[in-house]
């Protein structure tokens, strides 16, 4: 892996398409949470990675170098959204509220790419909290200062968050239900 | 509820987190081509900051030469202000110059206040027509530097500023200094401190007074020296009879040679042949993005002939070598006069059959070229070179100079990186490239600063632009011109 590096830190190309291809699907996971479409993602992805390039030489080895490059695509991704502004859905959140969430139980039944569906479906501020909060365990206090807003609207959005996808997974649930019978 | 939450939370990161996805093979298609652009934008960039650089430096030293050129009475002035006596000092100041004739003060006066100052020698008209220089005990004539004069019952007149603008004159060469007598001036005017080459007479229109008198009132006033070289003979058009002497009096040669060593960064300025269809798409895209600039150098020596004191020709002898950064790219086999397929890179210079690593091609096979390849063209430049002091006095020449050169290439060269079947890179070297023209016309062009270490050895630093006037390629539709800025470090000796 040393010399993987120190060969992309020197541009060659084909040191470079190994480490892109070592990493990239995991990466392409992580760029896929944080977009709302393949595309989006595949862009951060690139624009992540051609960070990662121009900065190999400075990796210091003192952490992975897998998570090395995630905090580059997850900071790559922050940067794209703040860089398109905040966009809010306006959602009726007492709707939401009302219905009956039946437990975690019931994520164990679906599959990641019907989690990843209800995760990008989100609106784009919330699914940054959530993916800052629960994935990268970042605190209210960071996550506002990551995104620029303040720690309340940090927490109200991951409460919202919360809601939207406990009311999708429940009326997955539901769904589910109905076909079977 | 937290715990629900907490729970959720955990149940989505265990379900995702460790979760791969696909990548298209686009992606790495749009980061190769980003990369690519990313390495130009840095090469422009180093282009760009090594022109400024020599751009810079160049007015830098316009500057600097114009500032020696333009005020160097002033700066006299004031240096002398502070050795001199307060007498001649404010004298100075107040009038700048002093001229006349002598009315008393002999020839041995001037010298013993000279002596007075320290200063080496000083040098005046004496009966004999000839310029004398004394220095301590010893005294001699100089006949280089005689000349006939009618007035010669005479202390030759000088402005005080120029003789004190030029208090360094224990110089080694008559070429570098600034004054020269003009031995036949007028008899009511005395004879005049001329500027070399211009003829401008320094005194007119300024107040004067004699030095006799000066020296009269002020039996105390040190004068400051002046050397024989700063005052030779003026011909009737006004030209300095100069002849280059060293500063025990030898003639210098006009002869000189130097020693040069110039690293630079090189590119090539791509055209279209007017004859293709496509001319008015300009340069072509696809070998600009494929290839780069890069550092190069040349080094050599030139030997030069000094036709005036300001004009000089040199010729000369280079080793130039041209370096051209490759991208990685791909490459495909072709085949032509029903010959086996091999694999062919085009690049900017030429083309080169790249050896069959990995047993021989089919028709249309690709092969990944990598990023570590680089084109080397060496060339035998000869040079004819015309230069022109700007500015020039005991210690520091300024100059410009420009001309033609004879390139000729004697050796081309592509180090290719080719991967291997275990997916390494191997560096082949190719040393033949088709259609590189073997003789090239060039161009050069350069300001310098040249510092003399004593009469014979100089350094100069030149920055300096050089490029082809032919194109280094032949029958291609794409023409290729290399040019290169760089900055010249060098020696010189003066015969």
């Amino acid at each position: 892996m040393n010399d993987l590096i120190k060969l992309c830190s020197k541009n060659d190309r084909r040191a470079q398409n190994e480490l892109f291809r070592l990493f990239s699907p995991k990466m392409m996971n992580v760029c896929l949470r944080y977009s709302k479409s393949r595309e989006e993602a595949e862009d951060t992805l690139v624009e992540g990675f051609m960070k990662v390039f121009d900065h190999i030489s400075e990796f210091r080895k003192e952490g992975s170098l897998e998570g090395w490059i995630r905090k580059i695509i997850v900071n790559t991704a922050v940067e794209k959204f703040r860089k398109k502004g905040m966009l809010y859905a306006t959602l009726h959140m007492e709707e939401i509220k009302e219905i009956d969430f039946s437990g975690p139980d019931v994520l164990s039944d679906m599959s990641a790419d019907e989690l990843m569906h209800m995760i990008q479906a989100l609106p784009a501020g919330y699914r940054m909290v959530f993916n800052l909060y629960a994935f990268e365990g970042l605190k209210h206090k960071e996550i506002a200062e990551k995104l620029g807003i303040s720690e309340g609207t940090s927490k109200s959005n991951l409460y919202d968050a919360r809601a939207i996808l406990k009311k999708e997974v429940e009326l997955s649930r539901r769904q589910a239900k109905v076909s079977n019978e | 509820m937290k715990e629900l939450n907490d729970d959720m939370d955990q149940l989505f990161r265990s379900s995702l987190d460790a979760e791969e996805s696909p990548v298209r093979e686009n992606a790495w298609n749009r980061l190769d081509h980003k990369l690519n652009a990313s390495e130009l934008d840095v090469y422009k960039r180093k282009t760009r900051i090594y022109r400024s650089a020599t751009i810079i430096l160049g007015l830098l030293l316009l500057g600097g030469g114009s500032y020696e050129f333009l005020i160097p009475a002033r700066k006299a002035v004031s240096e002398n202000k502070t050795t001199q006596s307060p007498a001649l000092a404010d004298r100075a100041s107040k009038q700048n110059e002093v001229s006349g004739e002598s009315t008393g003060n002999t020839p041995d006066n001037l010298n013993n206040t000279a002596h007075a100052t320290n200063r080496p020698s000083f040098v005046i008209n004496t009966n004999t027509d000839k310029l004398v220089e004394k220095r301590g005990t010893d005294t001699r004539q100089t006949p280089e530097t005689s000349h006939p004069n009618k007035h010669s019952n005479r202390i030759a007149s000088y402005p005080v500023a120029s003789i004190i603008a030029n208090p360094k004159t224990q110089t080694t060469r008559t070429s570098a200094s600034p004054l020269s007598l003009a031995a036949n001036a007028p008899a009511s005017s005395g004879l005049m401190a001329k500027e070399h080459g211009t003829g401008t007479d320094l005194n007119a229109g300024l107040e004067t007074e004699p030095i006799g008198t000066l020296l009269e009132k002020q039996p105390g006033l040190m004068m400051p020296a002046i050397h024989e070289e700063s005052l030779v003979p003026l011909s009737s058009d006004g030209q300095s009879n100069a002849v280059a002497t060293s500063g025990t009096g030898t003639r210098l040669s006009r002869f000189s040679v130097s020693l040069f060593f110039v690293p630079d960064i090189t590119g090539r300025h791509l055209t279209k042949d007017d004859d293709e269809d496509d001319k008015l798409n300009g340069p072509d895209d696809d070998f600009s993005e494929r290839e780069s600039p890069s550092f190069s150098y040349h080094t050599g020596v030139k030997v030069g002939y000094e036709l005036t004191h300001r004009w000089s020709i040199y010729a000369g002898l280079s080793y130039v070598t041209l370096f051209q950064g490759l991208k990685a790219t791909t490459v495909y086999a072709t085949s032509s006069n029903n010959e086996a397929p091999h694999f062919v890179l085009n690049t900017s210079g030429g083309s080169a059959i790249l050896p069959n690593v990995n047993g021989p091609p089919l028709p249309s096979d690709s092969l990944s070229i990598g990023a570590r390849s680089l084109e080397t063209l060496r060339f035998i430049q000869l040079p004819l070179l015309v230069q022109y002091s700007i500015f020039q006095n005991n210690r520091i020449t300024w100059y410009a100079l420009g001309g033609p050169s004879l390139d000729v290439l004697v050796s081309e060269m592509i180090k290719v990186e080719i991967p291997t079947p275990t997916g390494s890179g191997e560096v082949h070297t190719i040393t033949g490239i088709t259609g590189v023209n073997h003789f090239n016309l060039g161009f050069m062009a350069g300001m310098g600063l040249k510092y003399n270490l004593n009469e014979h050895f100089n350094l100069f630093t030149e920055p300096v632009f050089k490029c082809l006037l032919t194109p280094i390629n032949s029958n291609t539709p794409v023409k290729s011109y290399p040019f290169s800025y760089g900055l010249s470090f060098g020696i010189g000796y003066h015969f």
